[in-house]
Formats: structure tokens, C-alpha cells, sequence
């Protein structure tokens, strides 16, 4: 049952770190704005309601993603919300914070 | 035998078996939605329905909501329930290998055999098994804890020390919350820390929130206009592509005969788990997966996409679900939460556990029996049906893919105890969770962590109330808390000694 | 990026535009609003003209089932719903909202429902009272935060050990018997019912037992039966049917008298002692909640207890009736309050 030699902390692995110099910032542009996005949108529903947020984040996180098809972001979120509201909403029950849109 | 088949074979039986396997699909499918809460909303239904049907119902969502969660494991990197997680590891490396496929049907055929070995074992050995249930408490499920944290070392890949780290951390979230009484550790003052840090929000918000933001990572800045439409082209052949995934799914002879006695062994495992009441599905899939491990020849593949390990924890977590019944319906006590929610409504429906089911009603109890094993075959068939769709909808490119996994994550979150504090639990284990990522610790050893740290620190304190003296006696004077004891040190010196034996060479 | 956010913006004045016209929950808001600014009152938006045809001054109830679904108290929630439903005249709809031993709903309860009557909620004794005693309870709640509107069901406590038990037969035997020795009993917490009636007992009678703390009745009775521990303290529903099966013996009820369901066992009323411990449960309401809303809520839920069907359908699912109007169930919580006062430090 090797678990990897776990009183020698130091794995062969950890000489590489060196070698991935990674050009930090650009790597981290998107990822960081996404993260941002998703935060408004977590902390934001309970305020400005749930469907709308969504809906909202949603369009934005397309359109920031690269998505100009003006058919398959139509699609994307009539699917998304109808299928989020079909089954939480009425099938079950949950109640959404009321927030000030819908 | 003809009761039992009329029973079983009226069409509200069958409705209810179909229904039951499909919702609990949907709801195992689905991140943040478990298979208890998905029974316990439907037992407003069952007042009105007969008994078995209603019973085999809730069976059913039991054993696909399980199952189900392997599909959102496996294709976005996101465990739709607690059980699924130590197959998200692996399986959606498989995907980006396009292997998704492959990986969907190895895992349906391993949780429809762990659930049918563990639906034969409910129908015929209950009784005996109970009686080694009985066995175990607190000082045993210690022990067992500590046992399946040493398993965060087989989780670590390649570097040890930060996947103790992050199992360092599980802990510490573990402790979070008023485990011990009456003090609330950890809580600063909040009443919902107060209450702990919620497994189920912290699984989703280490696993899918990184998913989402390494997929944004591929996001590529438009410099000209050549660029963009570029993009525009590959999106489009993107969506298009995703309508032909290529690849078999029930895996060939050649493939399944190699992963049986690994199923096998992790059905049984998952048995054991099953039974022992407070160990339920999460725990089985870690320790089936774990088996796995141990006996493959191909470890080094584990982490990066083996078939093996998700083999090993899908039917060690399907096998959990007639292991908790098992006890459940013999004795009342039930082996898991799901369970308790069976025996709940069970209890409504006029019916309590004991010798009465299996002698006055032993019909009905049958019916029920076979109908779960029925189940559990037919969430595979479902499955297999459902698989195609599935396996496009990961394909789809990331702009899609983003906001869907994100806004799932956000209302799963919330849904489970209808409170927004879960979703700032997600959002912070999601950056959290990130950052884990990109200096490369493993985020499997938490989650692990996070489940059994609590069980442990419960148990010994159990256990030292339970003694009467000396807790080193009475821990000795155990002959299961002693095997387990030579178990785990036995784990921990094993490497060493064999390190040492090379060496010597 | 100015052509994602001047999307964004446009798209959100869209939907403030949809909202304002109409769609799911911004509706009733509006339309009571434009009814209530018609009338004269003035008051809150669902006040005013938009009471139904049973004079209830809301059009809908929520039942806020302080702990997760599936659970008996859940159960009990959606039990009760229909017929509540049913003798108050509006739609009762049961909504979970579980955490912290049932402290997160109930400080919602308080802190945030509205107050006009949409809102009631399910308690369990003497899980609240033992919380709010707790010093490290921060919610700043306590009995008097609510008003306690009708008992639903109270389950008496029973002490129980594992089959074949030969040290001691009854609770007379068994408190000899703990006198000289170390006897571990099992709980289902530090704070449920069950930790209490052991410690109400031990002031009562002077003699101290082990604790032993379980996560859940669930990990006791699989203690009991393995042999695990000495004695488990449960709830008469839970210990009747492995009682009467015989995978566990009955040792005393501690109640004033003896329980109907198991007859034969001994009750610490028979010893003398004035302890009665259960674990009970009833429908409770924000202090301060609307006074005609309430009144409405107690005659329903007073005829609810009273309808046949409800009683066949708890007899069916186990569940013992032990109907308390709101007075009774007010003195009966303020009895408890001082009751457990005495005893709390005897919880560890």
C-alpha cells in the first residue's frame, strides 16, 4: 500500500516550480473578472432577485466569453431560467429571497 | 412469490419506480440537490399512495440520486451529491481526455452492480449482517476515521506535504461549529456558524467554482478583427462538434473484466459502510475508491483519469444505499440519513421496523426489495439513455458552459437549507478553492477531511464517555478498535518498510 | 468592454421595465400596493382590503419548519398543513429552513417574517429552551420572543436497557443499583429531551449516571442494542415496538403516571418523584404578530387538532396527540422554562 513516502516531504516534483514562469497577469485577467462577476452575482440576488440576476450574469459572462450569436444566447438563457424556475420555483417550492425584481 | 409479483407489478408500482428512478437522476444530477432532500419532498406524496409503491418510490430516488451525481462529477468536474465526489477526480479527467463517455458507462455499470450486490444482500443476509453492525460504536467509528484519513496520502498525487496541508485545512473547517458542546468554536458571533460549515456548499464551491474559473482561463483576448472571427468559427464548429461525441459506452468484455473484482470488492466495502449507522454514501465512495487504489496495478494513472478508481467509488457509493437499509429496516436505526428519511416514511405510511416486516408483512417488505433492486437497474438503462445528451452538454464551448455551471451552483447552494449564508460558504470556498489550484494542492483531501474530522473528534469524545476508567483499556480491550488500530499503523509504516527493503537491496 | 456594459445596462433597464408590469412574485406586491393605497389604512402592503373571504388578514401562510426536510419535525409540519389549511381558509405552505438546532429559523421568525400573520413556525421542547439558556447562544431570544399557540404532539421520555438486562429490572432497581456503581446512560445530545429528563432525574433523586452523548437517538438505540452502553433514554414512541419485539427492555417512564402504550413498566410518579419530561412539540408565532391573525390561527389550529381525520392519519404514522391551547401551552413553557433554569448546569 504505498502511499508515497510520506516522511520525506520534499517531492521530486517541486524542482520544477522554477521552470513554470508563467506571465502571471495576463493569465489572471480572466479568471478575475469572471470570479468578479460570479460575486456580484452571489451576493447581488438576494437584493435584486434571483431570476433577474441571472439572467443578467449570464448575457454579461457570454458576451464576455466570446459569444456573439445573437440565436444561442437566446436559447442559453430561455433554456437556463426556464429549466432553473420549472424545477425550483415550482416544482420545489423553494422560496427564493425576495429581492427587489423579480 | 405471486404476492410479491402482483404487488410489484401493479402500474402504480411501476409508475412510481420509473418516476422515482428519473427524479432522483435529475436531482442526483444536479449540484446542491442530494438524494435526502430530494426523498424527504416527496414524502407529502406518499400520504396518499399505497405502501409499496411509495416505498419502492423513494428507493428509487435513493439509489439514482446516487448515481446520478456521478454525471455531474464526471463531465463537470462538480459532484452532484456528497457520494460523488471522489469520482469528480477522476472522471473529469477522463473527459478532457474524451473519454467521457467511457467514464459515464464504467460508472453506470459499477453503480448498478454495487447496488443490485447490495439489494441481494438486504434481501437475504440482513439479519446476520445486523448483528456485526451491532458491534460497532464510537470507539470503532474513531478508528475508522483516522483509517480513512490516512488515505489523504493516496490522494496527494505526487506531492504529500500539500495534500496534507489541505486535509490540515479540512480540519480546521471541520471544527468550525458546535460539535462539542457548548462551545461554539470558531463562530464569531454568527448564529449560522454557529450551526458548522456545511459539507454540501463546500463541495460545490471547491470543486465547480474553480472549474468555472479555469475555463475562463481559456477566454482569449480579441486583438484585431481576423482574431475574432477566428473565434467566432471555432465556437461555432464547437457547438456543432458537440452534436457527434464519438466513443462506446457500456465498456466492452475486454474492459469490464479487469474492473470486476475491483467493483466487486468495493460493493462489499460499501456494504459494511452502509450498515454502520452515521456512515453513509460520502464515505463509501472515498473508501470504494481507496480499494481501488490499493489493488490496481496501474496507480499512477489514479488522479489522472482511471477508470479503476471511478469503478471503485461509484459502486462502494451505490452499495451504500441497500448496506443503510439494511439496519434501517431490521432494527429502526438507519444506516444513513437518507434512510432515516425512508424510515420516516415508512413510519407514516403505518409501518415500523423489526421482525414484523420481514414476518407478518414479509410480502410487502419483499416487493419493497425487489423493487430497489429493480431500481437500481433500471437508473442504469436510464442512464445509458441519457448519456449521449449528457456527454454533449459537456462539449459545449465554455461561454455556455460558465454561466450555466455558475448559476447551478448559486441556486444549489441556497436550495439545500433555503439560506443565503450557504452561498457566501460556496463563494469562499470557491476562491479558496481556486487558489488551491493554481499553487497545485488537492482539493480531494479536504473534502475528506471536512467529512471525517468531525466524525472523529465526535466519536473519541463519545468514546471517553462511554469508557469506564481508563480510555487506553478500554480502547485494547476491543478486538474490532485493535484490528483497526494494526490497520492504521500498518498503512503508515508499510512505504517505509518497503523503502527501507529496496534500499537495502 | 464599453459594448459589454452598455448591454448590460440596456438589458437591466429591460427587465426593471418587465418587472414593473408584472411577472411571479412582483406581482401581488404591486397590485395590494395599488389596492392599499386606495384605501384608507395605509398600513402594510398585504393589510387593508386584501382580506379573504375567512377573514384572514393575508392571502397566504407559510409553516416555517425550523429544521431540514425529511425530519419528524417536518413530518409533523406537512402533517398539520392540509388541515390547517383546511379550517383557516388559506393556503398553508410549509417551507424549511433548517441550522444551528432550529435557532436560524426561529430568529428568522422573529427577526425578519413580517408580522401580520404570513408566517408561523413549528418548535420542539425543550430543545428551545435549552438553546436560549445556553450562554453561547447569541440570537438574544427567549420565550418571551414568541407566543406559543397550540401543542401538537408530546412524546414522554423512557428509560431503556439492552435485552436480557439482569443488574436491575425497573427504575427502582435501577437507581440501587447506580447508587454504588457506574452506570453509562445514552442520549441523543447534550441538550435534547433526553439529556434533560436524565439530569431532572438524577436532582430528583440523587443519584449521578455517565453521560453518554450520540449524535442522534438513531446511534443510541444501535448502542443499546449492541450492548454498548448501560441505558438509553428515548421517547415512548421510538422504544415500543423493539420493546415489545424484546431487542430492548423497558425499565421506567419518568412521567407522573404510567405511559398507556406500555402499561407494565414502572413510573417515577410511582416513586414519588414530580418530574414529568418529554419531548414536545407545538406551532408557535412571533411576539408582537397581528392579534386577529392570531386569534384565527389558534381556532384553527384548535379545530385542526380536533378533526378526525388528522387523529387517524397521526395514529397511523405513531404520532401521540397531546392537544394544548394557547394558554395551557403558555403556562405549560413558562413551567418548563423554570423547571430546566434549575437543572441546566447539570447539562455538560
Amino acid at each position: 500500500m504505498p502511499w508515497g513516502c510520506w516522511w520525506e516531504p520534499y517531492s521530486a516534483k517541486s524542482g520544477d516550480k522554477h521552470r513554470r514562469q508563467r506571465p502571471w497577469r495576463e493569465k489572471l485577467e480572466s479568471p478575475l473578472a469572471t470570479l468578479a462577476l460570479v460575486v456580484v452575482y452571489a451576493l447581488g440576488f438576494k437584493y435584486i432577485g434571483f431570476y433577474v440576476t441571472t439572467f443578467v450574469v449570464t448575457v454579461v459572462l457570454m458576451l464576455y466569453m466570446g459569444i456573439r450569436s445573437m440565436k444561442t444566447m437566446i436559447l442559453v438563457v430561455v433554456v437556463l431560467l426556464a429549466f432553473l424556475y420549472g424545477l425550483f420555483t415550482m416544482q420545489l417550492k423553494v422560496p427564493m429571497p425576495q429581492g427587489i425584481l423579480f | 412469490m405471486q404476492a410479491i409479483m402482483s404487488d410489484l407489478l401493479s402500474l402504480q408500482t411501476l409508475l412510481a419506480l420509473v418516476a422515482g428512478t428519473f427524479g432522483g437522476l435529475v436531482v442526483g444530477g444536479l449540484p446542491g440537490l442530494s438524494a435526502t432532500m430530494g426523498m424527504s419532498l416527496l414524502i407529502p406524496i406518499t400520504y396518499t399512495m399505497d405502501t409499496v409503491p411509495s416505498m419502492v418510490m423513494l428507493a428509487a430516488v435513493y439509489c439514482s440520486a446516487v448515481y446520478g451525481g456521478s454525471f455531474s462529477a464526471i463531465l463537470i468536474h462538480t459532484p452532484g451529491t456528497p457520494a460523488s465526489a471522489a469520482t469528480a477526480i477522476d472522471g473529469y479527467q477522463l473527459t478532457k481526455q474524451g473519454k467521457g463517455l467511457q467514464a459515464l458507462g464504467v460508472s453506470t455499470t459499477a453503480s448498478v452492480i454495487g447496488g443490485v450486490v447490495s439489494g441481494v444482500a438486504l434481501l437475504l443476509i440482513a439479519p446476520q449482517l445486523v448483528k456485526v453492525a451491532l458491534m460497532f460504536s464510537a470507539p470503532e467509528y474513531f478508528l475508522i476515521a483516522v483509517f480513512g484519513l490516512t488515505i489523504v496520502g493516496g490522494l496527494s498525487g505526487n506531492n504529500l506535504l500539500k495534500g496534507l496541508v489541505s486535509a490540515g485545512f479540512g480540519l480546521i473547517i471541520g471544527m468550525v461549529g458546535m460539535n462539542i458542546f457548548p462551545y461554539a468554536r470558531y463562530s464569531f458571533g454568527n448564529l449560522n456558524l454557529q450551526g458548522g460549515i456545511q459539507l454540501v456548499p463546500a463541495m460545490i464551491g471547491l470543486f465547480s467554482l474553480p472549474q468555472v474559473l479555469t475555463l475562463a482561463e481559456s477566454r482569449v483576448n480579441k486583438k484585431n478583427r481576423e482574431e475574432q472571427k477566428k473565434i467566432q468559427e471555432s465556437i461555432q464548429e464547437q457547438i456543432a462538434r458537440a452534436g457527434k461525441m464519438k466513443g462506446h459506452f457500456w465498456p466492452t468484455p475486454a474492459e469490464l473484466k479487469p474492473l470486476l473484482p475491483t467493483i466487486l470488492k468495493a460493493s462489499i466495502l460499501g456494504i459494511g459502510v452502509g450498515i454502520l449507522p452515521g456512515a453513509g454514501g460520502d464515505i463509501g465512495s472515498w473508501v470504494g475508491y481507496n480499494s481501488a487504489k490499493n489493488g490496481s496495478k496501474n496507480k499512477e494513472l489514479f488522479g489522472k483519469g482511471s477508470l479503476e478508481g471511478i469503478a471503485g467509488s461509484e459502486a462502494g457509493n451505490n452499495a451504500v444505499c441497500g448496506g443503510a437499509l439494511i439496519p434501517a429496516l431490521t432494527l429502526g436505526i438507519p444506516g444513513s440519513g437518507a434512510a432515516a428519511v425512508f424510515l420516516g416514511a415508512l413510519t407514516v405510511q403505518g409501518f415500523s421496523s423489526g421482525t414484523n416486516l420481514f414476518s407478518k408483512y414479509a410480502d410487502m417488505t419483499y416487493s419493497i426489495l425487489v423493487g430497489f433492486i429493480a431500481a437500481n437497474i433500471l437508473m442504469g438503462i436510464m442512464g445509458w439513455l441519457l448519456s449521449r445528451y449528457a456527454v454533449r452538454f459537456a462539449a459545449l464551448p465554455n461561454g455556455i458552459l460558465i454561466p450555466v455551471i455558475t448559476s447551478l451552483s448559486v441556486i444549489g447552494s441556497y436550495a439545500i437549507r433555503n439560506n443565503v449564508f450557504d452561498v457566501y460558504v460556496m463563494l469562499f470556498f470557491g476562491v479558496i478553492g481556486y487558489c488551491m489550484k493554481k499553487f497545485d494542492f488537492p482539493a480531494a483531501p479536504t473534502v475528506l477531511a471536512l467529512i471525517l474530522g468531525p466524525m472523529a473528534e465526535r466519536n473519541l469524545i463519545t468514546s471517553i464517555q462511554m469508557c469506564k476508567g481508563s480510555i487506553l483499556v478500554y480502547y485494547f480491550t476491543r478486538p474490532i478498535c485493535v484490528f483497526f488500530m494494526i490497520l492504521i499503523v500498518v498503512t503508515l509504516l508499510a512505504p517505509v518498510i518497503q523503502k527501507r527493503r529496496r534500499e537495502a537491496v | 468592454m464599453k459594448k459589454i456594459l452598455g448591454i448590460a445596462l440596456g438589458a437591466v433597464m429591460v427587465m426593471n421595465l418587465t418587472a414593473c408590469s408584472g411577472g411571479g412574485a412582483g406581482a401581488p406586491a404591486a397590485s395590494t400596493a395599488a389596492q392599499a393605497a386606495q384605501a384608507q389604512s395605509g398600513t402594510a402592503e398585504k393589510d387593508g382590503d386584501q382580506s379573504t373571504d375567512s377573514g384572514y388578514p393575508v392571502d397566504k401562510v407559510t409553516l416555517l419548519c425550523p429544521s431540514d426536510a425529511g425530519g419528524a419535525m417536518d413530518q409533523n409540519c406537512r402533517m398539520m398543513a392540509p388541515y390547517l389549511e383546511k379550517h383557516l381558509g388559506v393556503p398553508v405552505e410549509v417551507t424549511n429552513m433548517g441550522g444551528s438546532a432550529c435557532w436560524i429559523g426561529w430568529s428568522y421568525l422573529y427577526n425578519e417574517a413580517p408580522k401580520d400573520g404570513s408566517c408561523i413556525s413549528f418548535a420542539n421542547f425543550p430543545n428551545m429552551i435549552t438553546g436560549y439558556l445556553d450562554t453561547a447562544n447569541t440570537t438574544g431570544l427567549d420565550n418571551t420572543s414568541f407566543q406559543f399557540l397550540e401543542m401538537l404532539t408530546s412524546d414522554t421520555n423512557i428509560i431503556v436497557a439492552a435485552e436480557g438486562e439482569d443488574r436491575f429490572t425497573d427504575l427502582e432497581s435501577l437507581l440501587e443499583y447506580a447508587r454504588d456503581n457506574v452506570v453509562t446512560v445514552a442520549d441523543a445530545g447534550a441538550r435534547t429531551d433526553d439529556a434533560v429528563c436524565v439530569a431532572q432525574l438524577e436532582k430528583a433523586s440523587g443519584v449521578t449516571f455517565q453521560h453518554v452523548h450520540f449524535e442522534n437517538t438513531a446511534g443510541g438505540m444501535a448502542a443499546i442494542q449492541g450492548r454498548q452502553v448501560d441505558l438509553l433514554v428515548c421517547n415512548v414512541s421510538e422504544a415500543v415496538e423493539p420493546v415489545e419485539s424484546g431487542a430492548i427492555t423497558g425499565i421506567g417512564i419518568i412521567d407522573r403516571e404510567r405511559s398507556s402504550f406500555l402499561p407494565e413498566l414502572q413510573c417515577s410518579g410511582d416513586l414519588g418523584y414530580e418530574i414529568s419530561c418529554s419531548s414536545s412539540r407545538g406551532f408557535i408565532c412571533a411576539h408582537g404578530m397581528d392579534e386577529q391573525a392570531k386569534a384565527l390561527v389558534c381556532e384553527a389550529l384548535e379545530a385542526a387538532m380536533n378533526d378526525p381525520e388528522l387523529q387517524s392519519a397521526a395514529e397511523t404514522a405513531g404520532i401521540n396527540l397531546a392537544p394544548m391551547n394557547e394558554a395551557e401551552f403558555t403556562g405549560w413553557v413558562t413551567a418548563q422554562n423554570d423547571a430546566i433554569r434549575e437543572i441546566f448546569g447539570m447539562l455538560d
